[in-house]
């Protein structure tokens, strides 16, 4: 499935506008090449996700906020996430997977 | 988006975080870590080579050779050994199948470094300390090429 890139659209401009879009700032390099870990992104709301979103979800365990790549999505709803460099990723592989009530929403552009 | 208009949005409306790494501190990968501990190693291997011995029987100036011939060698030792340990982690850790395309050498060159860690223990070589900068430095060159700047190579004694 072709993925759309994460561009910044006038369209994301004004959904994030008109309060459509969340803005966060991402730290870390588990998802490079995707992240270089300093850009800001926009993402949805959104509670269903599918194969390959890159999607923010709040970590099972711990009171912080994931940026990962969905790897899979179960039947009850649940989403196995994976960062981009499987070396330096901690996600669904040591704390499984993510269930939806965790999920915040998909990211949708980077703002840079 | 505009880099200022970005700049300035941060600074009066910060936003929240979101991790993209392991929850414990992630690698920050930088090679001067390597070389800091190599030129550490070269540094403690003159300062050896360089230590005069007392001329006469005196005891206390005996004790006091002893004591601090110990601790450059115990400092040799440490810092070759924390050498060896930074330049496992790039090499495991930073450093890709892909980046074989580019540095074919790669694995090449971090054997020879890390066995010059070992060369600089067992040894008290001049020789052995002044290759392992060398390693260290055609290992920075291939780090910063792979993240595309340029770092130049400067030592803290030099």
């Amino acid at each position: 499935m072709t993925r759309e890139p994460l561009q910044f659209t006038t369209k994301e401009l004004l959904l994030w506008i008109v309060g459509k879009r969340k803005r966060y700032h991402v730290q870390g390099s588990s998802m490079e090449p995707l992240f270089q870990g300093s850009e800001e992104v926009l993402v949805k709301t959104a509670k269903k996700v599918s194969t390959g979103d890159i999607v923010v979800v709040r970590h099972p365990f711990k009171s912080l906020l994931l940026v990962k790549e969905v790897g899979s999505v179960l039947d009850n709803g649940s989403i196995i996430v994976l960062g981009k460099r499987s070396e330096m990723s901690t996600d669904s592989r040591s704390f499984g997977p993510v269930t939806t009530e965790r999920i915040i929403g998909r990211v949708t552009s980077v703002l840079g | 988006m505009n880099n200022s208009a970005l700049s300035f949005l941060k600074k009066i409306k910060p936003a929240p975080v979101v991790h993209a790494h392991c929850d414990g501190p992630c690698g920050v990968y930088d090679p001067a870590q390597a070389r800091v501990a190599a030129e550490a190693v070269l540094s403690m291997t003159k300062k050896i080579l360089d230590l005069e011995r007392p001329s006469g029987n005196d005891k206390q100036q005996w004790v006091a050779y002893q004591n601090t011939l110990s601790r450059y060698i115990h400092i040799k030792e440490e810092e070759a050994q924390k050498t060896k340990k930074h330049l496992l982690v790039l090499w495991t850790d930073f450093f890709k199948p892909e980046h074989l395309e580019k540095f074919p050498n790669l694995h090449d060159v971090f054997w020879k470094a890390a066995k010059a860690c070992s060369s600089c223990k067992v040894e008290v070589s001049l020789e052995h300390a002044e290759e392992l900068l060398e390693h260290v430095q055609k290992i920075h060159n291939m780090f910063w090429e792979a993240k595309g700047k340029k770092v130049a190579w400067v030592l803290a004694n030099g």
